[in-house]
């Protein structure tokens, strides 16, 4: 996000960096254009100076060389009058001869020259010619000057020139340019300067040059004289040269950093002037808290139009944001109290309720989910719903099913094992069809007791409806059954050896009673006549075990020990002949679990004994019909309380029942076994033994290959109707 | 950016500023030496002290010690002026190279003002065995002058004429009365304004007089005694011409002309051919400034070799290196020893030089 600030001291800063480096870049510029103009203009005054000189000394030069041509050189000598001397020197550079000399010239006729400039001069001499000399500083007086001189028969005539009125006035116009004048030699040796002080004695070799003397810049420019054989120089203070650009370079440091503070005190004011406020006015909002409404703010924060009328918006605006906020607090704790309500209503229904999204995610979890899988709500949000309720992973189709047709698709008494019981669970899986939102509901209902329940009263409907068949046909079956009885038992005791009369009888017919016994034996009719009495006699028992269908049972219930009775039960079928002959019960291994401490059932304890025997004759066939098993036969029994009952399994480790099969087991004639080898009604009265003689409850758990779990419940006494 | 940041800016700016006077005000400040002679473009005297000092400091790389040059033209009036102008600047270091005159007109303001000054080519005894703010490398009038009564009664010559210039009568009175008191007999004296010189006046003198030997007592190089050397030449060729110390420059080479073979210049050095370390600052101060020096530039280089081996022992006040010298008194320069005694006097003997052309 920008901000103004920066933004703002980032274009100073800019504009001040652009304006010291142009301010920079135009001095560095400016510069060499300034130097090479006033170079120009310094060899102009040069030449102006070399001008004056020439004017100076010209007419003296003129004047001399028609002097030299007079005979009589005395007499002219006022037209000399700029000469300070005027000598004749002979051959052997000696004063023979002296015409003009200067007030405190120390030469006399004899003087000596040879050591000394004029000396040098008048050596380079050829010919007949004149010719001046360099300027010198005279030895005789230490003067400024210079000599002009011309041959002669004899030696030289020589005039010297003092330079001090030129002197003078180079002094003026080098205080006037605030500059230096010198003369110097051709080699640059300095023999005459405007400033006395100033410590240059020897020039250096350039002609113009940037020269630093004493801590001072100067221009250097150097002429050579078009008079004499010398150099006019001119030391010019750069200051002169660049003017302003040297006070500019010289003071820029402080003049960035008076620039530069300068910008920082601007920065600050303006940012002050312009960025504060806002500042101030972002830290009240900071400080606003919407409950409280806005606080209240100094005059000095007013102090300016634009943010007092900025403040009154404010104001406004949080005004309205704060009705606002109430008006969404209370909407949203409305929201909070209507979900808090659906969330309790959803976690109180025993149901289980899941929402998933369109990716199979769960987007909602309820309580009864929480319990069933021990997974919390937090931790089941946006996981897959096969990772969280594996028993649903292959519902998983039918949720993408249900969402896509927009169709409930639902699955009644689907079986789950939970901790070895079988469950059974109604899936009802709700496509999610409004406000855009794609997703389903699944709901799955525990309908185990249910479903047992409708398979007890199935059963029980089909038990009464056995029971009334059973009334009818009974009453209608006993009677020929008793003349079929009765009569098979006359015949076999009218044959009967026991009996007299049937001697008697016999041998009045002309037989005997062992005789006519011998041809029914070898014609096997005293077996048919056994055979019919004890069909007859199962047939009664059948008849019977029908009628027990119809009837309660009339006699009520003692308290009785179950795990007691089972372990008789147990010991009561490992010792009965008959049932021996199919199996050895001893063979079975027995898994007792005994809840302790098991209050007493209230019972008819022979006909539970019934019921326990008529299960464990059906377990050990099953076990031993199994002949895939590779594992012994084995009874695990189970008792425990349950609730208000006490609940005894009998389980087996046989191959099991197939559902359908397990649906119908307490169907009366209902079998699996070969015709003959058992009535099928076994299990249908040991059903209603249960729950019509004792209240109790009966049911199977069987799937194949799992064995087979019959589970009884009966009242315990406290509870017992 | 918050607002503080733009205040720690401005904060920054104001320390920095401050910081930068204060490193600059930290720099230990320069000790500041004014030389004081005469100085005129184009003349070798004066610059020749200045530019000495120059090469001092240069080949000694010294940068606590920075030069002021003020000028006199060797004239008293101006002197006082100029020491006027150093006091006004505050300088308390001074070395003079003029005059004797010069150095006795300054020298009641030296000591008023504990100006700490050295006299280097002053030789007035004016200034000798007192307890005050003048010390002097170069020994005074009468240890000159002795040296030179020594001298000449040493030489053939007998009959001494002494030629005395009364400009410079700071020096040349004193210098005479002791001359005489050492010198054996009473040689005949001739006394001249040399800047109000007329030649023919003296050349009339000198003919009436009748001498072998040539003393001109004149103090501070005026080429004005190249011509009376000249004069003397004339009057009597075979005369031996002796100078005061004060002569000794290659512009006597100049003035003297065909009487160069009859000079002898006293000095405070020996000869260069004598001693390497002499000849070596001559050879580079030609090379560096184009010309010969005086001889006493060497005067004020020892003087500001002195100087500076105080500022290097801490000392920076006028007491503090007054004390330094006349504590040590003995100190090795460049150009040899020197000896200071109680009173920041020298006495040293002079060399005499007979072949100028081979010295200049």
């Amino acid at each position: 996000m920008r901000s103004i600030r920066k933004i703002y001291v980032t274009i100073e800063s800019v504009t001040l960096i652009v304006a010291l480096c142009f301010v920079l870049i135009l001095i560095v510029l400016l510069r060499d254009h300034v130097r090479d103009g006033y170079i120009n203009a310094l060899t102009s005054d040069i030449s102006k100076i070399d001008i004056l000189i020439e004017g100076f000394v010209g007419d003296s030069v003129v004047a001399f060389k028609e002097h030299i041509k007079l005979k009589d050189r005395d007499a002219a000598l006022r037209t000399l009058s700029n000469f300070s001397d005027i000598y004749h020197v002979n051959d052997r550079l000696g004063i023979d001869r002296i015409i003009k000399k200067d007030e405190g010239s120390q030469i006399f006729r004899g003087y000596d020259t040879s050591g000394s400039n004029l000396g040098s001069f008048l050596r380079k001499i050829r010919g007949a010619g004149f010719a001046y000399s360099p300027v010198y500083r005279s030895s005789e007086n230490e003067k400024l000057g210079f000599y002009i001189a011309a041959r002669d028969k004899d030696g030289f005539i020589v005039g010297r020139i003092g330079l001090d009125k030129l002197l003078d006035s180079l002094s003026r116009v080098a205080e006037y340019s605030r500059s230096v004048i010198m003369i110097a030699t051709s080699d640059g040796y300095v023999i005459s300067s405007s400033n006395k002080r100033f410590p240059v004695s020897v020039l250096p070799r350039a002609m113009q040059e940037e020269i630093g003397v004493d801590g001072n810049q100067y221009l250097l420019s150097r002429v050579p004289s078009k008079v004499f054989d010398n150099d006019i120089v001119m030391f010019a203070p750069l200051s002169n040269v660049y003017g302003i650009l040297t006070s500019m370079t010289r003071y820029y440091v402080f003049f960035a950093v008076f620039i530069t503070a300068a910008f920082l005190v601007k920065v600050f004011l303006q940012t002050k002037l312009f960025i504060r406020p806002l500042a101030d006015f972002g830290a009240m909002l900071q400080r606003w808290d919407v409950e409280k409404g806005a606080q209240k703010v100094s005059h000095a924060f007013l102090e300016y139009e634009e943010i007092s009328t900025l403040y009154d918006l404010f104001l406004q605006k949080s005004s309205a944001i704060r009705d606002a906020i109430e008006s969404i607090r209370l909407s949203e704790q409305e929201v909070d109290r209507i979900r808090l309500y659906l969330k309790n209503i959803i976690d109180s229904m025993p149901s289980l309720l899941v929402g998933v999204d369109k990716d199979g995610n769960v987007t909602q979890w309820n309580m009864a989910a929480q319990k069933a899988t021990g997974v919390g709500p937090d931790e089941a949000r946006g996981q897959p719903l096969d990772r969280v309720l594996p028993a649903l992973s292959r519902k998983l189709e039918s949720v993408h099913r249900a969402m896509g047709k927009r169709a409930v698709e639902t699955e009644v008494k689907m079986a789950r094992t939970v901790e070895g019981e079988t469950r059974y669970e109604d899936v009802t899986i709700y496509p999610l069809v409004s406000n855009g939102v794609e997703g389903a509901v699944i709901r799955v209902d525990d309908v185990t007791d249910r479903v047992r329940i409708e398979e007890m009263m199935i059963q029980s409907e089909k038990m009464l409806s056995v029971g009334g068949l059973a009334a009818g046909m009974a009453h209608e079956i006993n009677n020929p059954l008793g003349v079929i009885m009765q009569a098979s038992q006359n015949v076999l005791r009218r044959v009967s050896p026991d009996l007299p009369a049937n001697e008697q009888a016999a041998r009045d017919c002309g037989t005997t009673l062992s005789a006519l016994r011998s041809y029914l034996e070898r014609r096997e009719v005293l077996t048919f006549l056994e055979d019919i009495r004890q069909s007859g006699q199962r047939s009664a028992q059948i008849v019977s075990n029908m009628l027990s269908f119809s009837r309660k049972a009339d006699g009520s219930g003692t308290p009785v020990d179950m795990a007691e009775l089972l372990d008789r039960t147990v010991s009561l079928a490992e010792s009965d002949y008959d049932l021996k002959k199919s199996y050895d019960f001893r063979q079975i291994e027995m898994v007792r679990e005994y809840e302790q401490g098991m209050p007493m059932a209230v019972c008819q304890p022979s006909k539970i004994q019934q019921v326990f025997l008529n299960i464990l004759r059906n377990g050990a066939e099953a076990m031993r019909a199994d002949s895939s098993a590779d594992r012994g036969p084995r009874f695990t029994l189970r008792i425990r309380r349950d609730g208000v009952m006490v609940r005894v399994e009998i389980e087996d480790n046989g191959p099991g029942m197939d559902e359908a099969t397990r649906k119908r087991v307490f169907e009366p004639f209902f079998t699996t076994k070969s015709p003959g080898s058992g009535t099928g009604l076994g299990l249908s009265v040991s059903y209603f033994i249960i729950t019509e003689d004792h209240g109790g409850t009966m049911y199977v758990e069987s799937s194949p290959g799992a064995g087979t779990n019959f589970i009884i419940r009966l009242p315990l006494m406290e509870t017992a109707p | 950016m918050k607002l503080l940041s733009t205040k720690t800016l401005i904060i920054c700016a104001v320390l920095l500023i401050s910081a930068s006077g204060i490193t600059a005000c930290g720099e230990k400040e320069k000790v500041t030496v004014a030389i004081m002679t005469k100085l005129e473009a184009g003349s070798i005297v004066g610059s020749s002290e200045i530019n000495a000092a120059r090469l001092f400091i240069e080949d000694h790389g010294i940068k606590d010690i920075e030069i002021f040059p003020i000028d006199d033209a060797w004239e008293p009036k101006k002197a006082k002026a100029a020491y006027e102008e150093v006091k006004k600047r505050g300088i308390k270091l001074l070395i003079t190279s003029h005059i004797s005159t010069c150095a006795v007109a300054i020298s009641d303001a030296i000591n008023r003002d504990r100006t700490l000054t050295f006299v280097a080519g002053a030789a007035t005894d004016k200034l000798s065995r007192k307890d005050d703010y003048i010390l002097r490398n170069i020994q005074d009038v009468e240890g000159e002058q002795e040296s030179i009564a020594g001298y000449i009664s040493a030489m053939p010559q007998k009959k001494l004429l002494v030629i005395r210039d009364l400009d410079n009568d700071g020096y040349t009175v004193p210098a005479l009365e002791h001359f005489l008191k050492f010198m054996k007999g009473q040689p005949r004296v001739i006394d001249i304004s040399i800047r109000k010189l007329d030649l023919g006046d003296l050349e009339a003198k000198m003919k009436k007089e009748n001498f072998d030997v040539l003393y001109l007592l004149i103090g501070g190089y005026k080429s004005t005694s190249g011509s009376i050397a000249q004069l003397a030449v004339k009057i009597r060729p075979n005369c031996a011409i002796v100078f005061t110390p004060w002569m000794k420059t290659p512009a006597l080479l100049e003035t003297t002309g065909g009487a160069v073979k009859n000079s002898i210049v006293p000095s405070h050095y020996p000869p260069r051919a004598k001693s390497p370390a002499v000849n070596n600052y001559i050879e580079r101060f030609k090379k560096k400034f184009g010309y010969p020096p005086t001889f006493i530039s060497l005067n004020v280089y020892s003087a500001l070799q002195i100087i500076s081996e105080a500022v290097s022992a801490g000392k920076r006040t006028p007491d503090e290196i007054r004390d330094y010298v006349l504590k040590k008194k003995h100190f090795t320069t460049d150009f040899g020893a020197i000896a200071f005694d109680d009173f920041g006097d020298v006495r040293m003997p002079l060399y005499f030089i007979t072949d100028l052309t081979v010295e200049f």
